[in-house]
């Protein structure tokens, strides 16, 4: 699951909640289409939610350089 | 042997680089230097046929690359000896080249009182002067170079530089190679911060309009700080376990000499796919913080396109790069508690919609349920009514049937009565006939004509009909007498009328 993805879930479950507020007629049906809705987001967000190891990666700057720069410059030398 | 002299033909190309102030690549690349460490060339020709080092790479270089080639550099005798070329003279660059290479050894912070100064467009001539006795080094740097300390120079500020002796082969002269210029005092560097905080501050570029937001959910984050000391490890343990991809550059964060590290560490994240890219380290005092406060870092900074975190810890003066970055805190965990807080609110917030959409639902089945109790209590309600509408017309029901039957029951009576009555009275008229009848019996036994008969009366009759008138008759008339014993047949002769 996306970062985005909890993000959508998150907004979509406080849509969900509010939904019940708004509601002036009781429709059970539909509410309970609702919860659902809501339960899967709930699992799918607790999901990713869950303790996640992190990754650590030191970057090796030479490698990096030696691509960037490519082939030797020789394009500064001493110039007093 | 083949490792070793990679090592130290990276280990000569680092200290090169360093000291000329430059990029790894700009001295030897990578392969270049596999290459040299794979043939080994001996010769300059040899040399000369690896791919990366022209005329002028090896006029810089040549001497001291054969030197580590042949193993023979670091030790302090003839090293012309040791590369067994002691009957071949040095060319005048050759020589040079190979002292200079000798003297970046010498690499080293001198202090001093800028003495004489002359900035062109690429470089700076400088003098440096003891304070105590005429003492005098003449002193070389590059432009960029001098720029990007941020400081600019006057006769007589006192300064420490770092750098390395040369001697400039076209002209044999001796120089103090400087890369890296500091001010020296409390004093100076809180002139020079104010300085530049207030240009800075001029030109807005700490103000909150520029400041990126945070990202919600940051995974993947670019690290610079040191990779000694706490506070790395202060970050990365108090980081929460949500998924980081973690992409560490080590960097130097202490004093001026931070300042190319950190530029170039942030310039490798840049364009690169982070969502926020974090810098670190601990307290420190203006002096330690210099990098921080350095104009090209802090411009870096602001220009950089993915939103930046500094936890650098500081005394009275915020370092302008915090004053510059999105988001500035005082240490790492503080920063960790950036990155964590909206996957902490997310954990949060996930617990309180499961207990509210929970909540909800039994709500709305509640408020059903009410709504069915109040239906069923009308019902009831309605139920009662009815029911004790019922109840009164049945015991309305019951009291006229009650009233019916007690009316049929005294009306039964009444016939009853009625009927002994008629009855009775039938018996005493019919006593009363009766007796009527025999009083009517006796008289008419009395007056019957037929006991009168028997007295010697008689009955005439004509044609059935009694002659009671002489009107009734007349003569030639046949006459029936009755008398006691029978009738006589007698015809009318005459009548006699009164």
């Amino acid at each position: 699951m996306a970062k985005n993805n909890l993000k959508d879930s998150l907004k979509k479950l406080k849509d969900i909640v509010d939904w019940f507020d708004k509601q002036e007629e009781v429709d059970v049906e539909m509410g309970l289409e609702k919860v659902k809705e809501g339960a899967a987001l709930i699992k799918e967000s607790k999901k990713r939610l869950k303790e996640l190891e992190n990754e650590f990666e030191k970057v090796n700057e030479e490698l990096k350089e030696e691509k960037k720069g490519g082939e030797v410059a020789d394009d500064e030398d001493d110039d007093q | 042997m083949g490792n070793d002299l990679l090592q130290k033909l990276k280990d000569w190309r680092r200290d090169a680089a360093q000291k000329e102030g430059v990029e790894l690549f700009r001295v030897l690349s990578n392969a270049t230097i596999e290459t040299i460490s794979s043939l080994k060339p001996k010769t300059k020709a040899e040399m000369m046929a690896i791919k990366g080092l022209k005329e002028r790479k090896f006029a810089k270089y040549g001497a001291v690359i054969l030197a580590l080639v042949n193993g023979i550099v670091g030790d302090e005798s003839n090293i012309q000896e040791k590369a067994g070329e002691d009957t071949k003279p040095y060319t005048i660059s050759g020589y040079l080249n190979l002292l200079n290479a000798e003297f970046k050894k010498y690499k080293a912070r001198v202090q001093g009182e800028i003495s004489s100064l002359d900035i062109r467009d690429g470089y700076l001539f400088f003098s440096l002067k003891d304070k105590d006795d005429e003492s005098v080094l003449s002193c070389f740097m590059w432009r960029r170079n001098y720029e990007l300390c941020g400081i600019s120079l006057e006769i007589g500020m006192e300064v420490i530089i770092d750098g390395f002796p040369e001697i400039y082969t076209p002209s044999g002269r001796f120089n103090f190679r400087v890369t890296i210029l500091e001010l020296v005092g409390e004093g100076a560097l809180k002139r020079a911060y104010d300085t530049l905080r207030q240009k800075l501050e001029r030109e807005g570029l700490f103000s909150i309009e520029r400041k990126k937001p945070i990202p919600e959910f940051p995974q993947r984050i670019g690290l610079i700080t040191s990779e000694s000391g706490a506070v790395i490890h202060d970050f990365l343990n108090n980081l929460g376990k949500y998924g980081y991809h973690i992409s560490f550059v080590n960097s130097r964060v202490e004093g001026q000499i931070a300042v190319r590290g950190l530029l170039s560490a942030i310039g490798y994240f840049n364009g690169k796919n982070i969502d926020v890219l974090v810098i670190i380290r601990g307290g420190g005092s203006l002096e330690s913080l210099q990098a921080f406060n350095n104009e090209a870092l802090v411009r870096k900074i602001a220009d950089f396109k993915t939103p930046v975190i500094c936890g650098i810890g500081h005394d009275k003066d915020v370092p302008l790069a915090s004053l510059t970055a999105d988001k500035a805190v005082s240490t790492p965990t503080a920063v960790t508690a950036v990155l964590n807080r909206s996957w902490e609110k997310a954990v949060n917030d996930v617990l309180f919609l499961e207990k509210d959409l929970v909540y909800k639902y039994q709500s709305m089945l509640e408020a059903i349920a009410r709504r069915i109790e109040s239906f069923s209590g009308q019902l009831l309600r309605f139920s009662g009514v009815i029911l004790q509408i019922f109840d009164k017309l049945r015991r309305a029901i019951e009291n006229g049937l009650f009233d019916i039957a007690y009316e049929l029951k005294d009306a039964r009576k009444m016939l009853l009565l009625f009927s002994q009555l008629l009855v009775d009275g039938f018996q005493r008229e019919l006593e009363n006939k009766s007796k009527m009848l025999e009083d009517a019996e006796r008289q008419l036994r009395v007056f019957d004509p037929i006991r009168q008969l028997a007295l010697g009366y008689s009955i005439v009759s004509i044609a059935g009909k009694v002659v009671k008138t002489t009107r009734q008759v007349n003569p030639g008339k046949e006459l029936d007498i009755r008398v006691s014993d029978g009738t006589i047949k007698s015809i009318i002769s005459d009548i006699n009328r009164q």
